[in-house]
């Protein structure tokens, strides 16, 4: 709190003084950057029900964080369980689920441009294609036939458009002018993944996948990887995990690896030719092209709500303790395995993210 | 008249018992459905809420407990989910009892103090401290009972009570009872309803929304004298209580929400006594329904359900040695079933077996010994014991103990559940605590003095929390360590036609988490409340205040709800004051100084507010 109020003031200072140096006309433009114009962001998605998520920052040498950023710079609150976050060159989209609202931020200040609400029901994850951002919305999760992609004016900051699909979209990723949802289900069981075409805003086609699918990306070659948990066990119909590969030329499934049937592995990440995810508190790397489900365990004994790879190679993960408390970003070394630092952040910490 | 042979009766209780065995006649005046409590507390601390102080208030059992008690509630808000704390332990350690049954949920273990009427029940009690041994699981904190008297030979009387207050809030009461030499009937019906969309204080325009509930409870209670002659009586009683109640899921400061829900609970209790003058027998069977159905959107009609069905019979036998020893074994077998949207459909047996034994060793000493050892199936119980005694020192002071082992068995959703990522887990064991409490109390004239200190430890708490794949489970994880003081003070003035009762009560609590070192969350170190009413003939005043110290709402106390003190004030008039018929109106000012404050993070209550009220008793 006292960092980031430090930060704030200084911040503060260097506006104003960029504000003199106008007044006096002096031709020098000063390469003003706010204090996260570079480094880390985490989602925290706060208490559950009650009270509002936050959005920490971690300095580029991942060793201090500054908490409640959007808080201290705004004196508001992203309101209740802050979702994920994307980013452009200027700006920051803070997606909110319960409270429904995307929080447009600008990237070096975390100052507020705006609060988007209208043609937002339940948000999830935003991915951007040129001027136009494309959000997850489950709408009612008691409601299969309700959900949808929500297309925003990055100009107006406006809802302009809705792409009706199927049952509990989540993660969405773009390539091209074509978006591919993976179809988690909500509060259900899905396995699909929808490829939209953005220019025409419809669903081309969809490709079934495992169970679950909580993770996408795409691999050097332009592939796109699925890993899919497997439906838990209090479904009545436990599945195991599925690792798909995706050609985007066809939309069709190249490749399938199947886990056993209790294992529900999550958190996809692919690093060049290398594949990391996260099963039963262990973390395991493989290879794309030599995809195999009994590897090695890198790291094991960890307690992750999410993880992600960052580009220097060390692993970012989440540990969301008892979810009534502080969380802390676990940093990994994971050619070495061991624990490089912990750092506390805020409650339930959902994911980090490297300022670009 | 009736609150003062009640006063009587506890103090007696408290001080001689023996004297009260001495003079107990086969049939009581007044018929108490759970004479347990008052006759097997010894050591332990019981305070009876007044008839007049529950009518001040609207209807919801938290409303009365939250100004006129420590127990500390949690509560989302008025209408929303409220459970009860004492001493720094949970929802589910608390147990509320009525008619001498314990009829926490069976699904969650705990009591919604919003889905209880303080209405139509004769008597409300609150009994800190452990009652395992008597109530059975839950009963760690203390225990809170509501009770149903039984009363022959006074003739017809009907009393209707309407109010309506801020918020559209709507009150209607109505109970009638008839009784003859062999013969009771009572009914009663309570109703209320409320928009109850006050706006949030300091806000732009937010309010509660989304709020609204209404609620029915009916009771209907009989007793029928089969047989007294000699030193033989045999008597029949029925007790019933059904309660329904709709109501949405306010939203919070930070979230909207369009939950509803919807309770239907329905209990049933027959019980024949034998009573004599050495033995007494007391044959129980009851019915206890509750079913719940939760809608994620209050706008559809999908909902999901979850109910359970509990079947008990009890028999309780006591055998007076003499005039001073007292032994009492208690039988009780349940058989109880559960199902649901989210629950695997299970059954469950579960049998007990209970042994009392008291005696008065001088005038001055009373002790008690318990134990109980029960059987659940799927589950290891553990063999409970307690003793206390009281010892009344020198005139007006008694000194008083008790210890006891006390437990509560995992819920059926602790158990069975399955749902959304969530599961239940059948490994669990059943949490257990020791806890010992040493109290003073001076009582004398008009004023009544009490001092406890309490030691609570307790072992394999039973918390959700997410597994290796992400799945919610419970699992026995923590142990915590309780301590404190609380003092209670009565005092009655009287000043020629002037009346100036004054209660004032204070609980210190400290509850740590063993593990962390830290305060649990939602327990505040420190509560009092202090009230005080005037009556001068027909005019009645009062003023009711409580402070509550701030609470942390995480598990590292990095997050708090800021402590608060409110007052509510209050008065009445007896229009018409005759033999047998009496007509009285009541105003009520909720909140006077029209405080902002919260009782769970986020979830504003009401400023200042109004209650209207007339009584008419014929």
């Amino acid at each position: 709190m006292k960092h980031s109020f430090y930060t704030f003031c200084i911040a503060t200072l260097l506006l104003f003084s960029c504000n003199t140096d106008d007044d006096i006309f002096i031709p020098v433009t000063p390469e003003v950057e706010g204090p996260y114009a570079t480094g880390f962001l985490v989602t925290n998605e706060g208490p559950f029900s009650n009270g509002f998520g936050t959005v920490d920052h971690i300095d580029e040498n991942l060793t201090t964080v500054s908490p409640s950023i959007y808080q201290a710079v705004n004196d508001d609150n992203l309101g209740n369980i802050v979702q994920s976050l994307t980013m452009t060159d200027d700006n920051v989209y803070v997606v909110t689920n319960v409270s429904s609202r995307i929080t447009v931020v600008e990237k070096d200040t975390f100052e507020e441009i705006i609060q988007i609400t209208d043609g937002l029901n339940n948000p999830r994850n935003m991915v951007i294609i040129g001027d136009n951002g494309y959000v997850t919305n489950w709408g009612d999760p008691a409601v299969a036939t309700d959900d949808y992609v929500a297309v925003l004016d990055l100009n107006t900051n406006e809802i302009v458009s809705t792409i009706a699909v199927a049952e509990g979209p989540e993660q969405i990723v773009a390539k091209g002018d074509a978006i591919y949802v993976a179809h988690k289900g909500g509060f259900g069981v899905n396995n699909i993944v929808s490829v939209i075409s953005s220019e025409q805003e419809n669903v081309v086609t969809t490709i079934e996948v495992g169970d679950v699918p909580n993770s996408l990306q795409f691999d050097t070659a332009g592939r796109l990887v699925v890993l899919a948990s497997g439906a838990p066990a209090f479904t009545g119909n436990e599945t195991g995990g599925q690792f798909t590969i995706i050609d985007t030329d066809t939309n069709t499934a190249v490749e399938t690896v199947l886990f056993t049937d209790t294992e529900h592995p999550s958190f996809l990440n692919v690093v060049g030719d290398d594949v990391f995810y996260y099963l039963g508190g262990a973390v395991y790397k493989t290879t794309i092209a030599d995809f195999t489900t009994t590897s090695t365990a890198i790291i094991s004994g960890s307690f992750f709500y999410n993880m992600t790879i960052l580009s220097d190679g060390t692993l970012a993960g989440c540990n969301a303790a008892d979810f009534a408390s502080n969380g802390t970003v676990e940093l990994y070394d994971t050619t070495t395995g061991t624990l490089l630092n912990t750092l506390n952040v805020g409650i339930v910490p959902g994911n980090v993210y490297e300022i670009n | 008249m009736k609150h003062r042979f009640l006063f009587i009766v506890v103090v007696l209780c408290a001080l001689t018992t023996a004297a009260q065995i001495d003079t107990l006649q086969v049939l009581p005046e007044v018929i108490l459905s759970d004479s347990k409590l008052k006759n097997h507390s010894v050591g332990i601390a019981l305070e009876k809420i007044s008839d007049s102080t529950i009518q001040r208030s609207r209807t919801a059992l938290t409303e009365v407990l939250r100004a006129n008690s420590t127990i500390y509630f949690r509560e989302n808000g008025p209408g929303g989910v409220a459970s009860a704390s004492f001493r720094g332990t949970n929802a589910a350690q608390t147990a509320v009892v009525w008619n001498g049954i314990n009829i926490n949920s069976q699904l969650t273990g705990q009591s919604d103090f919003n889905t209880l009427s303080s209405k139509n029940y004769d008597q409300l009690d609150v009994r800190a401290g452990g009652g395992s041994i008597i109530y059975g699981s839950g009963a760690v904190g203390g225990s809170v009972h509501l009770g149903n008297d039984i009363r022959f030979n006074k003739g017809l009387s009907t009393t209707v009570t309407a109010g309506y207050g801020s918020f559209d809030t709507q009150i209607a009461t109505a109970k009638t009872q008839f009784s003859n030499t062999n013969f009771y009937i009572d009914a009663g019906l309570d109703y209320q309803r409320s928009e109850n969309d006050f706006d949030y204080l300091d806000t732009d325009n937010q309010f509660n929304e989304n709020g609204q509930y209404d609620n029915l409870n009916a009771i209907f209670n009989m007793g029928y004298l089969l047989k007294n002659k000699g030193d033989r009586t045999h008597l029949l009683k029925l007790h019933h209580n059904t309660y329904v109640g709709n109501r949405n899921f306010s939203g919070t400061l930070t979230a909207p929400s369009n939950d509803g829900y919807e309770d239907r609970n329905t209990r049933t209790l027959a019980i024949w006594e034998n009573l004599g003058t050495r033995f007494n027998g007391k044959l129980r069977a009851a019915h206890i329904f509750e079913q719940f159905r939760y809608f994620a959107n209050n706008q559809t009609d999908d909902n999901d359900l979850g109910k359970s069905i509990r079947y008990l019979a009890n028999y309780e036998a006591t055998y007076k040695l003499d005039r001073k020893k007292e032994l009492t074994v208690i039988g009780e077998v349940n058989h109880i079933s559960a199902a649901g949207a989210s629950i695997v459909s299970t059954t469950r047996n579960q049998g007990s077996i209970v042994a009392l034994w008291k005696q008065q060793l001088t005038n001055q000493f009373t002790y008690e010994i318990q134990a109980r050892q029960e059987l659940v199936e799927g589950f290891d119980s553990p063999f409970l014991l307690g003793a206390g005694f009281d010892y009344a020192f020198a005139k007006a002071y008694t000194l008083t103990f008790n210890a006891s082992k006390n437990y509560r068995i995992p819920t059926f959703n602790d158990a069975y559940w399955s749902g959304p990522g969530a599961v239940g887990n059948p490994d669990l064991k059943p949490e257990t605590s020791i806890q010992a409490e040493i109290g003073l109390k001076r009582t004398r004239k008009n004023l009544t003095l009490g001092l406890r200190g309490f030691y609570i430890n307790t072992d394999d708490l039973i918390q959700w929390q997410p597994n290796l794949s992400g799945i919610w489970s419970p699992i026995n994880i923590a142990d915590s360590e309780h301590y404190g003081i609380e003092g209670a003070l009565d005092y009655t003035a009287i000043m020629g036609s002037h009346k100036v009762t004054t209660t004032a009560q204070y609980a210190y609590t400290q509850a740590e988490d063993v593990a962390r070192g830290k305060q649990l969350i939602y327990v505040p170190a420190h509560k009092a409340i202090l009230g005080i009413a005037h009556n001068y003939g027909r005019l009645s005043s009062y003023v009711q205040t409580t402070f509550v110290d701030r609470v942390f709402t995480t598990t590292d106390n990095t997050a708090q709800v800021d402590g608060y003190a409110i007052a509510h004030i209050g008065t009445s008039y007896d229009i018409l004051h005759k033999q047998g018929t009496k007509l009285q109106v009541m105003a009520r000012v909720n909140n006077l100084f029209n405080t902002n404050y919260q009782t769970v993070a986020f979830r504003p209550n009401p400023g200042r507010n109004f209650l209207l009220q007339t009584t008419i008793t014929f």
